[in-house]
């Protein structure tokens, strides 16, 4: 990379070692108060889950018992395998799978390609794009959903997962907006430096603004594939073959007219947040300081 | 690649730079040019046709002028709670989501034992169906009986009615809005790793203290981040349905205080089959929104500092 | 009480529905315009064609309506594949977004699945199909079914819809948690002040005054404004079809159950509502089978639940208790139905498979299987229905329960009766005068607005 990194003076003086003791201690106290934050909040932030969690493996009876129950005893460890026999659970995941990543890798491509000409390449009609893209995110779905499904239905589309996965790989107007803030974080005479070199804006796009970028596409990632494995209104509106359908419209299966599954809804609730608990354990390791470009802001 | 191809064509053939700025522009841009016309362009006109006629969805749409604007603001008591409720959440919750989703994401950044553990548990009411956080919520904030009761039980008390009552039910909205903020947090975390780690040694070297560094060196990177969750906030905030509508089914009690402009949007348009209305009032929402947005953006060129240049 | 029974209610219903069936497929006689070869699989010249029937049924009634298709796909003379859909829907709500898009974009199945009192609605707005004139052709006339249900699936002189089922609404006892409270199990309270004194008797509050078990709740379940208001003697609706809500009966009934409340104390009953916020009180999390309220108002449905969550705990059940005695009069019966949307284009075929659904075979089965009501008299007349004696109090109130008034703005009035109902008049925002004047002003004025009335 051809940047130049900003050296710290040398410091070789006599209190170095102090300094450095004291900047221990300091660091240590430092952590202690941290931990003393996180941990209380930890607890409410857990919360939901842990109770979910305690709900999937409790018999019917500890349900909804007064006081509340939060370990059940015995554990009902039935729930998830009557879970995933009360509905074609594993059809229902494989279909959100396809869905989410087809739809996530192309967001992905899309979105930056766009957020690139918003943010590094300044032509002439980019605010005017760039208001439009905000636009869109403001008009509420409610009254767009009946027109949008008569344009999918006129392209043949109503009961595939065409409507759920292409449009993505035209852009997300929050990813677009979202990777435009980030893009515009780096410093312009990257590019500049590029473009003297004779290297394309593709170029520049590609081996520059990407690999600088990598939490914020982690992020763009992360939100998308959420979104797309939580769509309740997309698949409902859309789907029409069981065959096709995904886990947010699965998981109402468990539910009927008078009474639900309560059990089996929780088990079924863990097993469809744990990939996605899972993705996100791994991804957030791209968000560990230190891979940022250095020196040579302002 | 295509793109590669034609850009270094363009290059060969000496176009003028702001020429080859446009044409790169416009070929970055085309996807999601092309996706704008494709998708959303008619959906976008139809509702704003749709906002002046009477339309059940089903029916041909009958040209009424201006009479559901009319309606909207002059015989539509519910319209109006609609729209001081989520003014109300949006003017209450931002502030708060910005300070608390920024303030953990930079606990979360520190160096510290079981970083991971702790990320991904904020992380986790985000990800929890709403069916089962219904539950939980539920579980956790029924009046007298719920968790949250518990303490003021040990002291004899009732404790707050929670959603039950009018005067708690808004602020009670807005804390377990701040319990899903996950992503928000995650947003921050990736702006905080822009932030170059010399600019905090050479601020050390000049003996600033915690608070100078953060002010000085933090939020200055990362107002970028910032803006972009002040705008989709309001966007959010003033589209503010899932969690409402999961605690009370979108009935608004008790007395309205719960009922927000898109749950009554909402009922308009597919319990009432009153699709010009809610379209009326969809536009009417995203006119408010764009204002609000482009005072942000106009407001953004004395905050916002982009290491990448100016706007 | 009739306990005995150890069955789980899945199995029990299961047991019951195979028996069903097969009886129904002995007793089946060929249709007499039946082909000769129907036996014969290789001449289907034309493929058959699909018809999808969409439902937001689960469980056991998606279960039971699967094998009537397959009965009906076996016999059906249209040659028609009649295929079952599930529609997720989210609970409490009674929007339709896949329906009302379906539709709107010209994609709309050959059957839906319809709360009957949204069918008023869905005619007026054009989402359904006029099928008159089909159903005339089969014979179907008013006399088959009964009139509350009748009189849901028919919009100015048309017919839009079939009637599949029906429920009716009674007070629930738990006699366990009476005998412990030392309340004679064996005369529930016929009357309300009675009600009143057994729902003291069976209240526990903790320390802080805060109830832990509910006697009785008298805004939970089924006990809905239109419960209150025919058991005082109340009707909704006049002879020119207008909603006449604030009826005296109404507002009288309206005035004692305000007194009920602030007895109970309007924060235990906001407690408890709260609780059951999003369906969370639906099924074995139902206060009553938690033991948490010793009471309730709920239909017949219940006999199911009974059988598969409590089967050890012992139960009765009576008309509601009314001002001077017992009020049968306060069951009001709700149901469900099926019909053809707008925009299907064989509409002969669609009803064909909507007549064998809600005919007298597919009733049977359906709610022999389901333990609902069916809306053919005769149906209703099976000795399977009384057989169990919880469920034979319900079916004695089938001839005197009342329906909800059929009405083209059928949501609009759901919500605001709901509003008046649970929120302005228990929290004392309005007097039940005011709330039940409101009601009928603003829903007279958009029925005259929509030419109903002419």
């Amino acid at each position: 990379m051809a940047v130049e990194s900003r050296q710290l003076p040398p410091t070789l003086a006599d209190g170095q070692s102090k300094r450095l003791l004291i900047k221990r201690v300091k660091g240590a106290v430092r952590s202690v108060l941290i931990h003393a934050g996180l941990i209380p909040a930890a607890f409410i932030f857990l919360l939901p889950f842990m109770w979910m969690l305690s709900t999937s493996l409790k018999p019917d009876v500890q349900f909804y018992s007064y006081p509340p129950v939060l370990i059940p005893s015995p554990l009902q460890w039935s729930n998830f395998p009557d879970a995933v026999t009360y509905i074609t659970f594993f059809l229902y995941m494989r279909n959100t799978l396809t869905i989410a990543v087809l739809a996530t890798v192309g967001v992905l491509l899309s979105s930056s390609l766009v957020a690139y000409s918003l943010a590094r390449i300044p032509w002439a009609g980019r605010h005017i794009l760039f208001i439009l893209t905000l636009a869109t995110l403001m008009l509420p779905f409610q009254v767009t959903m009946i027109p949008l499904f008569i344009v999918f239905k006129n392209f043949g589309w109503v009961n595939s997962w065409l409507p759920l996965i292409v449009p993505h790989w035209f852009g997300g107007a929050l990813y677009i907006f979202l990777l435009r803030q980030f893009f515009m974080t780096i410093p312009m005479e990257l590019s500049e430096a590029a473009r003297i070199d004779g290297a394309s804006e593709f170029k520049i796009y590609y081996s520059i603004l990407l690999p600088l970028s990598k939490p914020a596409l982690a992020t763009v990632a992360i939100f998308e594939f959420i979104a797309r494995w939580r769509d309740y209104i997309g698949p409902l509106i859309y789907l029409s073959d069981q065959e096709l359908y995904t886990l947010s419209l699965g998981i109402y299966e468990y539910q009927s007219q008078y009474g639900a599954e309560w059990g089996l809804l929780m088990a079924a609730s863990v097993m469809i947040t744990l990939p996605i608990i899972l993705l996100f354990f791994f991804l957030q390791k791209i968000f560990v300081q230190g891979i940022a470009l250095t020196g040579i802001k302002g | 690649m295509a793109t590669t191809v034609v850009t270094e064509g363009l290059q060969r053939r000496r176009l003028s730079q702001g020429t080859r700025h446009t044409i790169n522009g416009l070929l970055f841009a085309s996807p999601w040019i092309f996706g704008l016309l494709a998708f959303w362009i008619y959906p976008t006109l139809a509702s704003a046709y749709y906002s002046f006629t009477k339309y059940n969805g089903v029916r041909d749409p009958v040209w009424t002028g201006i009479a559901n604007y009319v309606e909207l603001f002059t015989s539509d008591g519910e319209f109006l709670d609609a729209v001081y409720n989520t003014v109300y959440f949006a003017v209450v919750s931002i502030p708060l989501a910005i300070i608390f989703a920024f303030g953990l994401a930079l606990m979360l950044n520190a160096k510290i034992r079981a970083q991971v553990v702790y990320r991904t548990i904020y992380f986790l009411p985000t990800l929890v169906p709403e069916v089962a956080l219904a539950l939980v919520w539920v579980f956790i904030f029924t009046p007298h009986s719920g968790l949250i009761a518990a303490p003021f039980r040990a002291f004899g008390s009732r404790g707050p009615c929670w959603l039950t009552c009018a005067e708690w039910a808004r602020p009670t909205l807005v804390l377990l809005a701040l319990w899903i903020i996950g992503q928000q947090i995650i947003l921050y975390l990736a702006g905080l790793q822009d932030v170059p780690q010399d600019l905090y040694d050479a601020a050390d070297v000049d003996g600033a203290n915690f608070f100078t560094k953060f002010l000085n060196v933090t939020v200055p990177i990362l107002t970028p981040v910032i803006f972009f969750h002040l705008v989709t906030s309001v966007i959010g905030a003033l589209n503010f349905f899932a969690i409402p509508y999961i605690m009370t089914g979108g009935t608004g009690f008790p007395a309205n205080s719960t009922l927000f402009y898109s749950i009554y949007l909402y009922k308009n348009a597919f319990h009432y089959l009153e699709m010009g209305y809610a379209s009326a009032m969809a536009w009417l929402l995203f006119m408010f929104t764009l204002f609000v947005t482009l005072f942000i953006w106009r407001s953004a060129r004395w905050w916002v500092f982009y290491a990448g240049g100016e706007e | 009480m009739d306990t005995q029974k150890m069955l789980s209610r899945r199995r029990f219903l299961q047991v019951s529905g195979l028996a069903t069936s097969a009886a129904l497929l002995a007793a089946c006689p060929a249709p007499a315009a039946a082909p000769a070869d129907t036996g014969g699989d290789g001449d289907a010249m034309m493929e058959t064609k699909k018809l999808e029937a969409w439902s937001r049924m689960t469980d056991l009634a998606q279960e039971s309506i699967k094998e009537i298709i397959d009965i009906y796909n076996e016999q059906n003379t249209m040659g028609v594949e009649l295929e079952f859909v599930y529609i997720a829907q989210t609970q409490g709500s009674q929007a339709d977004e896949k329906l009302l898009t379906a539709v709107a974009g010209g994609t709309p199945p050959a059957l839906h699945y319809a709360d009957r009192f949204t069918v008023p609605q869905f005619a007026h707005e054009g989402f359904f199909t006029d099928i008159t004139d089909f159903a005339e052709a089969a014979g179907v006339t008013k006399e088959l079914y009964f009139d509350f249900a009748w009189d849901e699936t028919v919009y100015k002189g048309g017919i839009y819809a079939l009637s599949f089922d029906t429920d009716t609404r009674a007070l629930w006892y738990n006699m366990d948690i009476m005998d412990e409270a030392g309340v004679d199990s064996s005369s529930p309270p016929t009357n309300l002040e009675e009600l009143m004194a057994v729902t003291e008797a069976l209240t526990v509050r903790d320390d802080t005054g805060a109830i832990t078990r509910y006697g009785f709740n008298p805004i939970y379940d089924q006990a809905w404004l239109y419960t209150w208001g025919f058991g005082f003697g109340g009707s909704f609706q006049d002879d020119d079809r207008r909603i006449t809500f604030a009826h005296p009966q109404n507002i009288e009934a309206m005035q004692f159950v305000k007194s009920f409340i602030d007895e109970i104390g309007v924060e235990d009953i906001d407690a408890m509502l709260a609780a059951c916020a999003g369906g969370n009180c639906r099924g074995e999390n139902d206060y009553f089978w938690t033991g948490q309220s010793a009471m309730t108002c709920s239909g017949n449905w219940k006999v199911a639940q009974h059988h598969r969550y409590k089967p050890d705990t012992n139960y009765g059940v009576v008309p509601m208790p009314g001002p001077d005695g017992p009020a049968p009069g306060a069951s009001w019966a709700g149901g469900w139905s099926w019909a053809v949307p707008f925009g299907y284009d064989d509409v002969e075929a669609a009803f064909d498979a909507c007549f064998y659904l809600c005919g007298p075979e597919g009733q049977l089965k359906y709610n022999k299987d389901t333990f609902h009501i069916p809306t053919i008299k005769s149906a209703a007349e099976d000795p399977f229905f009384s057989e169990d004696p919880l469920h034979a109090v319900f079916m004695e109130l089938l001839p005197v329960s009342h329906a909800r008034p059929p009405i083209p703005l059928g949501s609009k009035l759901w919500d605001l009766q709901v509003k008046a109902f649970r929120d302005e008049i228990p929290h004392g925002l309005k007097t039940p005068e005011e709330a039940l004047t409101d009601i009928d002003e603003e829903i007279n004025a958009g029925l005259e607005e929509i030419g109903f009335f002419s």
